[in-house]
């Protein structure tokens, strides 16, 4: 194939200096493509000049970075950021943007697009190189047929994937990394004002809006036991929620409650710990993107959704993998 | 003031049992297809009831473009409490471009004077993530996206967004404004039968012909073929370099590991099992990373 000169583009959503997990996915995506096509790969990220960041980057496949100034880093203005990644990508043309499907990412996704009148693939599933330019998988029909498409002519694709769809890819070889720096371009007609980011307090995170969930069953035998099951949801991120039975032992607050009768939650992660696997519960959590089971018994029902399924005491399980987990992650480094 | 809500209620096709291609690869055997509404749209326009309900929209009307599954969402639209439904006949129900399709639904409602426009803003297929913004873009208006919470003022309005991890950010824009709402799977919006017999047989929906219909513009999508959708989710791939020998793959030739039914299965001594986890986490992407940890303390 001969080589292309047209760039895949990034769009790196960040809060707190921390870019998503599902930026290196992309990173990893336009990397595979970039590699087949002969071409490279950059990311735009908006107020996030940190060399720790860009090292992030290259390592997950960028080869450049350009960076958009803004006073305040997690503050996202709509006219303003798709102001400005238009007007680059009208100069620049690249091939594709990847934008994930984040709450940001789809929206600007969305104003770039029809600023310059670039075809947009929402929720895109599956990208593919063919002979006449990037094939592009989606859902159509509430998802019960997938259609592939393609841009017309050589417009750029304006993509977004929803997080771990496409998962985290080997970013090769170390590259260099070339970093623009680029002022904020302003927006002609700003239609919003945006105020900045209110932030959830960990402990009161609602599981629905979770990434990852540590979830309390009857197996944990104690509501003491329960607060290390808090303790790894601290550690990894992410919040602490239950069966119904560990609501109704006192163990958990009902708002915590996953199943028929409590939340639908979609997290990227899911330890379930003690829990057996009822169908009222699991119909409320079968949508996780990877679910690590904790059981005595290996026969438990919850084993059959598992990912990683561990027939393990959760008692005796839970202390060592908090301090495992905290040194993996280098928590206890500060 | 006098305002009235209009909000879009998509046509939502659905596959009963396997998707059947037609002959010319690019659309779907009809024999196949049903009519679903998605509670997303529902959402939407409850939250146009509700303000209708507070004195702060006049009237509440439901557009939708297409044909048979049209008619059913705004049928539902009118079984739940809408006063009037529009109904654009010259598309199709399904489509690959939305935000063509946004485009002439935005030319029509500019036609109609619309100032504030609900939609749901997320859909399995992701036609809710671009056609509120390109209605947004036809009408001139501002689109705020991901909206939990709406205050309606004489200067226009102010939403909540979702974002995140429970985090929350806050948007002012003017009037016209589109008003895409987040996705709530735990609230379910019920529809009455008796409603919904009434529904069908109201004078409340209008159709607007093809001739009448703005033209839809040339679409920047092509279609290359329609197929089912695999079976089984993908897999996630694992983040590990070719070759690593990583503990996971250390235990699984010691037999710690075994496959089993598709998933991975586990156990020995709490310890190694602690391990295992922590190794299927990181190859995964699924632990935090040092320097989020380290800053966020
Ligand atoms: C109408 C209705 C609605 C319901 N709605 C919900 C709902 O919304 N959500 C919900 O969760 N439930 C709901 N339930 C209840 C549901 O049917 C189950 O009873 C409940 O989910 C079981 O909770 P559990 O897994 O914690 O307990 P159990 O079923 O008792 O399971 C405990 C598990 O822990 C394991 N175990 C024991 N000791 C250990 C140990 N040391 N280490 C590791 N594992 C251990 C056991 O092997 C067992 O598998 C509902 C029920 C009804 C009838």
């Amino acid at each position: 194939m001969s080589a292309c000169t047209r760039d895949i583009w990034v769009f790196v959503d960040h809060f707190d200096g921390h870019p998503l997990p599902v930026t290196f996915e992309l990173l990893g995506e336009a990397r595979r493509l970039a590699d087949l096509l002969g071409t490279r790969v950059v990311a735009c990220a908006f107020g996030l000049d940190d060399a720790e960041c860009c090292a992030g980057f290259a390592a997950a496949g960028a080869d450049s970075v350009q960076v958009f100034a803004t006073t305040d880093s997690n503050a996202y203005l709509p006219d303003a950021y798709a102001a400005s990644m238009a007007g680059l990508c009208g100069t620049d043309e690249p091939l594709l943007i990847l934008f994930p499907a984040t709450s940001r990412g789809a929206d600007l996704a969305a104003r770039v697009a029809l600023t310059g009148n670039w075809p947009l693939f929402p929720r895109a599933i599956d990208l593919r190189i063919g002979d006449d330019g990037i094939k592009i998988t989606r859902a159509l029909a509430s998802g019960r047929a997938h259609a592939v498409l393609r841009a017309v002519g050589s417009a750029t694709a304006i993509v977004t994937v929803a997080a771990d769809v496409l998962g985290a890819a080997a970013g090769g070889r170390a590259r260099t990394l070339d970093i623009v720096r680029r002022p904020l371009a302003a927006a002609t007609t700003p239609r919003i004002a945006a105020g900045g980011v209110i932030r959830c307090d960990p402990a009161t995170l609602d599981p629905g809006e979770a990434a990852t969930i540590v979830a309390a069953g009857r197996g944990l035998g104690a509501r003491d036991n329960v607060q290390l099951a808090a303790d790894l949801a601290a550690l990894l991120g992410g919040c602490l929620a239950g069966t119904r039975v560990a609501v109704d032992l006192g163990w958990l607050p009902r708002s915590r409650q996953v199943g028929q009768t409590g939340k639908t939650v979609r997290p990227r992660l899911y330890i379930a710990c003690g829990i057996s696997g009822a169908t009222q519960h699991t119909i409320g959590m079968k949508e996780a993107g990877t679910v690590i089971a904790i059981n005595t018994d290996p026969a438990a029902p919850i084993f059959r959704l598992a990912d990683l399924a561990a027939t393990v005491d959760a008692i005796e399980l839970l202390p060592l993998l908090i301090e495992k987990c905290r040194r993996a992650i280098g928590a206890d480094a500060t | 003031m006098t305002l009235e809500g209009f909000v879009l209620m998509r046509p939502v096709l659905s596959i009963s049992g396997r998707l059947r291609v037609a002959a010319d690869g690019v659309s779907i055997d009809p024999a196949c297809v049903t009519s679903v509404v998605d509670n997303a749209d529902l959402q939407a326009l409850d939250v146009a009831l509700a303000l209708r309900a507070n004195g702060e929209l006049t009237r509440v009307t439901c557009i939708a473009a297409g044909q048979a599954a049209a008619i059913e969402a705004l049928t539902h639209g009118l079984a739940l409490g809408a006063d009037h439904a529009i109904r654009l006949a010259a598309y199709e129900d399904l489509t690959v471009d939305p935000c063509a399709l946004g485009r002439a639904i935005g030319a029509r409602l500019g036609a109609a004077g619309a100032r504030l426009v609900f939609a749901a803003g997320g859909s399995d297929d992701g036609d809710a993530e671009a056609l509120p913004h390109a209605i947004a873009s036809t009408l001139d208006a501002a689109c705020v996206t991901n909206v939990l919470g709406l205050r309606l003022s004489a200067s226009g309005i102010l939403v909540e967004r979702r974002l995140e991890q429970g985090r929350r950010e806050r948007w002012r824009a003017g009037l016209p404004a589109v008003v895409a709402l987040a996705p709530q799977p735990d609230h379910t919006t019920y529809v009455s039968c008796a409603a919904l017999a009434v529904a069908r047989h109201t004078s409340a929906l209008d159709t607007i012909g093809a001739t009448a219909c703005p033209p839809l513009p040339p679409s920047a999508v092509a279609l290359d073929g329609l197929k089912p959708p695999r079976q089984r989710p993908k897999r996630l791939r694992t983040t590990a370099a070719a070759g690593a020998e990583t503990a996971h793959v250390r235990a699984a030739a010691a037999g710690v590991v075994a496959r089993n039914a598709g998933h991975l299965a586990v156990t020995g001594p709490a310890a190694d099992v602690a391990d295992e986890i922590v190794s299927f986490l990181s190859l995964r992407g699924l632990l935090p990373r040092a320097d989020s940890m380290g800053r966020r303390r």
